[in-house]
């Protein structure tokens, strides 16, 4: 009898999915296996016609994955491809065909992996018996395993040998006539199994990992070294583009959040690249500049500063070892790959500066650096920068060239002045100054001072029209009055 | 199961590789990527805010080739991170810039780890980038092929700026792993055992008809 032929594609020798660091070790030429299909449908969902990111959940095959009825799912579809302005009618066209073949193959997807869901649930069929005995047995079994490399790759062989069976088994062959394509066959399955494997066990499966990581130690040495990357200059971060602010950096947490709340690997991934896209938007500030991995790997070591580094570094462990190693060679698993990596640099991070010569600028800016670290430790719990953290700064004279910039109340004028020489992009950033303007003067901020106590004073003395502005110091006759030390005023 | 996948794969087969880009910051990596892949057939389908993973697809004397360009943070402090990016890579692109002799010895460095790590099989290029600035040049000409010869590597000479030898650099590297590819697959004829593990460089796809470059990336999944 015939079956689908490359149905049996992902029964991998189990020591390729042993370790992603070390797998390099035992060299193979694996990953390029690589399902083009599945690559292009996270690319085309992030790339090809450039849409605003509410159409790509839209276009993508992230929305096929909901699991609503394909009715709702289409009809959703139309709708909001009736809003897309920028697309030409050759591209419309495009897209609603596009629209009916998926509509098309939907439900024959569909059909499949429901049928897989029904059976999982019936412990009368020999296959649903495997799937529950499987999720009790991993639920009961206690500490077996030695590493969480071990326990995850278990699920995964499981996971591998039920879609083994599935392609041969007959309780689903007539399922599998109905789709002649067969890449989608497999996915249909993969996802199916994700949903009745993986969707119980997920909470469990996180519960482990964090006693191996907890007890490793792993997990508590992110979170210190986090605090130390947190109280890092842009510069000793080596970040050279602009970096998302704090209206920017919620949304990437909360994506991060959402992931974290899937139990599917795939979508989870789904969810990484619009993080990330939103990364490099900030970064981009609208210049249309592309960034390539110098420029991203900062900017995301420095997201990750402001975000759940535990759960995050759970989660990549998960995706890594449970998605269908396929996926790992197309853009999902380049940031997959780079979110590992950014984790695994703060879990290492050293600040430079302890380990140079000590010049008298370092001196100082250790200094700094301890200050800040300090202070963070007291406001640890504060992950999130609130919207009472901005400071809207305008450029020059220019009222509309304003920027919000995420400025905590124990940042001095020093350090604001670099993010913003970095941010405009100044030569010369000696020659530039943060000024407050208040009723008809400007006023130069000192460096050791706080912008943001400033500001609380200035209000709390019932001042109203207080903006701050960045400009060369020299730069009109403008009253000067030195703040100093964010303690009071002296004129 | 497996077998049919073999007879029928001689027609319709698309070879796909993973190629990393290595270099030190401000070799001008991402500028040579970029050239590269908007240069001429997708200029759509690549967000127009990232040049780290960019994807090519090319026809090489009838063979259907899909690249995924991996692109790498150069600055020293993610040295570390070089094993993650490179695992599974067919090819490496190693740049340096003609008018930094540290660039050049970084180079080195990498050839050093990558063959100790991925051994022979993966091919390397080593490219000199910048020759708009020739009157700066410190790595000398001489230098730098006989060297990458030493290390069985081929040598370009580069201009992101000018975009000079950069379609030569890819399609030379393009040659150089499917010329592996078909070594591994000659091998495989003779060994049937090898079967599973020669798929792994190889995906298979029907054959149906040719995709036209031009659509390259934006093609529904089901096209």
């Amino acid at each position: 009898q015939s079956l689908g032929t490359s149905s049996i594609c992902h029964s991998f020798p189990a020591h390729y999915r042993a370790s992603w660091l070390e797998g390099s070790s035992h060299r193979e030429r694996a990953g390029t296996l690589t399902k083009s299909r599945s690559e292009n449908s996270l690319y085309a969902c992030e790339a090809s016609l450039l849409p605003p990111i509410c159409e790509l959940d839209s276009l993508s095959l992230s929305s096929v994955e909901e699991d609503t009825e394909p009715t709702g799912g289409t009809s959703v579809h139309h709708r909001q491809k009736r809003h897309s302005t920028g697309l030409t009618d050759k591209v419309r066209f495009r897209l609603s065909a596009v629209g009916h073949v998926f509509t098309g193959l939907i439900s024959s997807d569909r059909k499949v992996r429901n049928r897989i869901v029904e059976l999982a649930q019936d412990r009368g069929s020999y296959f649903g018996n495997l799937v529950q005995g499987f999720i009790s047995y991993t639920i009961e079994k206690k500490e077996q395993d030695t590493t969480s490399t071990e326990f995850l790759l278990e699920i995964h062989q499981m996971l591998t040998s039920l879609g083994n069976y599935l392609t041969q088994s007959s309780e689903l062959n007539f399922l599998l006539d109905l789709t002649d394509e067969e890449g989608l066959t497999d996915t249909a399955i993969e996802r199916a199994l994700h949903k009745c494997v993986l969707k119980p066990l997920r909470e469990f499966i996180f519960a482990r990992l964090l006693i191996f990581h907890s007890r490793d130690g792993t997990l508590m040495k992110l979170k210190e070294n986090q605090e130390v990357v947190r109280g890092q200059s842009l510069e000793q971060l080596g970040v050279t583009a602009c970096v998302p602010d704090s209206v920017a950096l919620e949304k990437i947490h909360s994506k991060f959040q959402a992931m974290f709340l899937l139990y599917s690997p795939r979508k989870k991934i789904t969810h990484l690249l619009k993080a990330c896209k939103l990364i490099y938007e900030a970064m981009s500030a609208n210049s249309g500049k592309p960034y390539g991995a110098d420029d991203f790997l900062p900017v995301l070591t420095y997201v990750l500063a402001f975000n759940d580094v535990s759960n995050l570094s759970l989660d990549v462990e998960y995706i890594m070892e449970l998605l269908n190693p396929t996926e790992l060679q197309g853009e999902g698993g380049y940031y997959l790959t780079t979110l590992f990596g950014a984790l695994y640099h703060i879990r290492h991070f050293e600040p430079r500066t302890l380990t140079r010569k000590i010049s008298n600028e370092a001196k100082t800016s250790i200094h700094q650096w301890h200050r800040r670290r300090t202070l963070h430790h007291s406001n640890a719990s504060r992950i999130i920068p609130s919207s009472v953290d901005l400071l809207y700064i305008s450029f020059g004279n220019s009222q509309c060239d304003q920027k919000a910039i995420m400025v905590r109340e124990n940042v001095t004028t020093a350090d604001v002045r670099q993010l913003l020489a970095e941010k405009y992009q100044v030569n010369d950033p000696s020659g530039f100054g943060l000024f407050i303007s208040k009723g008809h003067g400007f006023e130069l901020l000192e460096d050791s001072c706080c912008p943001q106590r400033v500001k609380a004073e200035l209000q709390a003395s019932g001042e109203r029209t207080l903006h701050f502005v960045y400009c060369p110091i020299d730069h009109d006759p403008i009253i000067i009055i030195f703040f100093c030390g964010g303690e009071g005023i002296k004129v | 199961l497996c077998l049919p996948l073999v007879s029928m794969a001689v027609p319709g087969r698309t070879y796909c590789y993973k190629v990393v880009l290595l270099g030190e910051g401000c070799v001008g990596k991402t500028s040579l990527l970029l050239r590269y892949c908007e240069n001429k057939y997708n200029e759509k389908h690549i967000t127009t805010l990232q040049a780290s993973f960019l994807t090519k697809r090319l026809n090489i004397s009838g063979k259907r080739v899909n690249l995924a360009i991996w692109d790498t943070a150069g600055q020293e402090r993610f040295h570390a991170l070089g094993p993650i990016y490179y695992r599974d890579s067919n090819g490496a692109i190693l740049v340096y810039d003609i008018t930094d002799e540290d660039s050049f010895q970084k180079v080195k460095n990498w050839v050093k780890e990558l063959r100790k790590m991925l051994g022979s099989e993966i091919c390397l290029c080593i490219v000199g980038n910048k020759t708009d600035l020739e009157k700066n040049r410190t790595v000398s000409v001489e230098e730098a092929e006989v060297y990458a010869e030493s290390v069985g590597a081929k040598h370009f000479h580069t201009s992101a700026k000018l975009n000079q030898g950069i379609e030569e650099l890819f399609l030379d590297l393009c040659k150089k792993m499917l010329a592996v590819s078909q070594a591994e697959e000659a091998a495989r004829g003779t060994d049937p055992s090898r079967v599973g593990n020669a798929r792994r460089g190889i995906q298979i796809i029907d054959d149906e008809e040719p995709q036209p470059l031009s659509n390259a990336g934006c093609c529904p999944p089901s096209s």
